[in-house]
């Protein structure tokens, strides 16, 4: 893979270019334990530096419930490059392989222990995170001596509960960065292997101070201070008469050994303290010969190998580097004593005793994405993809549908204007056909008239017809697309007494339709039936005596008949009439 | 989370590509959304299309039935109305000589009044007069009227002429014409 940029100095996309290239070819997505901490590993590499060496490695493992450990060779601190690689690659190739999948190395630094004090805080104990930060950040800025070099120190801080006369105490445990390199080197190894390994740099004395609620039985009745003997320097750690830490101070051993007056630096500083005659507990920690360790005027020795909860073989160092679990399981560390004091509560709560001094550089933290912004990736990954496929599917069903869809005759329709434009002409012939047929129908005919009268007086003896007279004659009515038409026949003649009845009898409505309807029947002419909703007929008969009626007399009809008449026939044909006339044009 | 990676992870690996999704997506949407509602047109032209073309054969049966019964009332027209008129009369007179049938007067004008003032068609007014028995008339009468549809009688009047056996007839017809 080639090498990373820091992303300060890539552009906006070259910064996503180069997180999408840790997303893709490493397993950093994919494996959370990159982003885990060393202690959180089911691999561990315990190496413990005391002196000049790391005097003991073991590498941890746990499977399911169960821990393994296994003493493996040590690395030299004056490793090269290519040394810690080779190193790595056996540990790898060893215990790794297809085993786990990553490793976390703790360093467990007992080969110094500094401290520096710290400018002067008025600041309340809710602020010592804040400190802390800072500390690490500008530790310049927080070390009371400002003639420090802090470029080659790691300092981390160290509260007191124990100092009630202040509201804020505390130090900087302060260890030089010798060893960064050599766990970088071990960084780099997993970055190339595409493993994950995870390192931290734990000082030996402190996380001893975490495993005293568990050596330590009864809770002590008066001051206790505890001395942490190492090859080349002692940590003294005083608690108050309430069991919290005052105060930490090392020991040199210019000659090998505690010094002979340590006893007398270690009543100086009870009495400084104001510790009334504190009882005095010596733990031998040291993985070299012990010589000159294990004396101390005045001292109880903590016989830590003796501890049911520690196994002999192992340093302490190595069986505490998870605090709240090594040796005793959470809660019955709880049911310990110490534990319930302020400092130890806090140490647990704030892992104030599991700092990493040598923790990778703020440049090379921030050279990786995190764990959220790997997953950010992938989530982004993933809903591409589902968006892709949904595109895709989208894109497919588009097409079949656009498919269907112009496969169908209805798609190439393009003639439905002119389909309305033929049938408008046929529609125009159709009507033209219907306004002729309108205007030659038969609502007027002079022989089905005559026809009529024939039909009135079917007995030529017993009338005579002297005159005819018929009128068909539109109604105007403005703004109608039909005339009405009355019709009218004048009859004039004379008559018999028969022919009268006759008359008389067709003077009714009854009479004229049935007369009507007969001559229509006859003639086949539609314009004399009768019973139609839109037509109208009406009779009149006006008879009378003939005055000049004398048989005698003479041979016309003047003489020959007793009565004389005149019957008057008018006929309406409304606008909804079939006959009606069409007031416009034929087309 | 990292800072520098931050935004440049959410922008590109999230955001964008979900964005250009849902844009394309957008695209595609509106395309089909576009292509249904051509589609709807269309069918529904079509539909339109289907029924005017049912109609249409509906209507050209009709036509093709009208056809020839319109043709043949055009032929009324083909010959001058006048000129028709006294043609079948003729030919009825051939039939009733004599007193049987006589036509005694024929008139053409252009007046506007009877059954064609009325309509917007146009048409001429014929006066007939005739002499003749009922017969003959009425035999006269029904071939002038079936021969020639396009009269439309206006008027009418029959009457029996003194101490004779012979009747008057005096007719006002509407002839329609053709445009």
């Amino acid at each position: 893979m080639e090498p990373l940029v820091h992303p300060s100095e890539l552009s906006i996309w070259q910064v996503f270019l180069q997180a999408r290239r840790l997303n893709r070819e490493t397993s950093r997505s994919k494996n959370p334990d990159w982003y885990k901490s060393p202690a959180e590993l089911t691999a561990q590499l315990h190496l413990f530096v005391e002196g000049d060496a790391i005097v003991r490695a073991s590498f941890r493992s746990r499977t399911g419930g169960a821990v393994v450990w296994a003493d493996v060779e040590a690395p030299s601190l004056e490793e090269s490059d290519d040394g810690i690689k080779d190193y790595f690659a056996t540990i790898f190739g060893s215990h790794l392989k297809k085993k786990h999948r990553s490793l976390g190395v703790i360093l467990h630094l007992a080969d110094e222990f500094a401290i520096s004090e710290l400018a002067s805080f008025s600041e309340a104990p809710e602020d010592y995170n804040e400190l802390r930060e800072r500390l690490q950040a500008d530790p310049r800025e927080v070390i009371e001596d400002h003639s420090v070099t802090v470029d080659d120190l790691s300092f981390r801080l160290m509260p007191y509960r124990g100092q009630d006369k202040t509201p804020f105490a505390g130090v900087a445990i302060t260890v030089s960065r010798k060893h960064h390199e050599m766990l970088r080197q071990f960084r780099i190894c997993g970055e190339q292997a595409n493993f994950p390994v995870r390192t931290t740099a734990l000082s030996a004395p402190l996380e001893v101070l975490g495993a005293l609620p568990t050596l330590i039985k009864a809770k002590p009745e008066r001051p206790f201070c505890t001395l942490f003997a190492y090859q080349d320097f002692s940590v003294a750690a005083f608690f108050n008469k309430n069991s919290e830490l005052a105060l930490l101070r090392s020991i040199r051993h210019h000659s090998g050994g505690i010094p002979g007056n340590a006893h007398v630096i270690v009543q100086t500083m009870a009495v400084s303290l104001e510790l009334t005659d504190p009882t005095v507990y010596l733990l031998c920690l040291s993985q070299r010969e012990a010589n000159g360790l294990n004396e101390l005027t005045g001292a109880e020795t903590l016989d830590w190998r003796a501890d049911e909860n520690f196994g002999e073989d192992l340093p302490l160092e190595f069986q505490l580097s998870k605090p709240t679990v090594a040796g005793a399981d959470e809660e019955e560390l709880k049911r310990k004593p110490l534990s319930a004091t302020l400092t130890f509560a806090d140490f647990a709560e704030h892992g104030w005793l599991t700092q990493d001094f040598l923790s990778p550089t703020i440049e090379e933290q921030q050279l990786h994405p995190s764990a959220l912004e790997m997953k950010i990736l992938s989530w982004g990954k993933i809903g591409v993809r589902a968006g892709v496929a949904v595109l895709a599917l989208f894109i497919l069903f588009l097409g079949v549908r656009a498919v269907s869809v112009m496969r169908d005759p209805a798609w190439h329709n393009s003639n439905s204007g002119s389909a309305n434009a033929g049938n408008t002409l046929l529609q125009n012939d159709i009507n033209k056909f219907k306004q002729w047929d309108a205007f030659l129908e038969d609502r007027s005919k002079a022989w089905v008239t005559m026809e009529l009268i024939v039909r009135i007086f079917p007995d030529p003896s017993a009338v005579t017809v002297t005159e005819i007279t018929h009128t068909a004659r539109p109604e105007a009515v403005r703004d109608l697309a039909k005339i009405s038409i009355v019709k009218d026949w004048t009859i004039t003649g004379y008559a018999n007494d028969n022919a009268l009845d006759q008359l008389t009898a067709l003077n009714t409505r009854e009479g004229i339709n049935a007369a009507f309807k007969n001559a229509s029947e006859v003639t086949g002419d539609s314009s004399l039936i009768p019973d139609l909703p839109s037509r109208n007929l009406v009779v009149n008969l006006l008879a009378s005596e003939n005055k000049r009626y004398d048989p005698e007399k003479g041979i016309g009809p003047a003489y020959q008949f007793p009565f004389q008449f005149t019957l008057t026939i008018s006929q309406r044909l409304s606008t909804d009439d079939p006959l009606a006339i069409p007031a416009a044009a034929a087309p | 989370m990292n800072p520098f990676y931050k935004k440049p992870v959410i922008a590109f690996g999230l955001v964008a590509p979900l964005l250009v999704i849902v844009v394309l997506l957008g695209i595609g949407l509106n395309y089909k959304a576009g292509l249904e509602k051509t589609y709807a047109d269309r069918k529904s032209g079509y539909s339109d299309y289907q029924r005017t073309q049912m109609v249409r054969e509906g209507l050209e049966e009709t036509v093709r039935i009208q056809e020839p019964i319109m043709h043949k009332w055009m032929s009324l027209f083909e010959t001058a109305t006048a000129s028709r008129v006294n043609e079948i009369l003729g030919e009825v007179q051939k039939r009733f000589p004599g007193e049987e049938f006589q036509q005694t007067s024929f008139r053409r004008t252009n007046a506007t009044s009877g059954i064609g003032g009325a309509s917007a068609q146009p048409s001429v007014q014929l006066e007939l007069k005739f002499r003749g028995t009922y017969r003959g008339l009425q035999n006269a009468f029904l071939d002038l009227e079936t021969h020639m549809p396009q009269l439309q009688l206006d008027m009418l009047k029959i009457q029996q002429e003194t101490n004779r056996n012979v009747l008057t007839a005096d007719l006002t017809y509407t002839a329609w014409q053709k445009e």
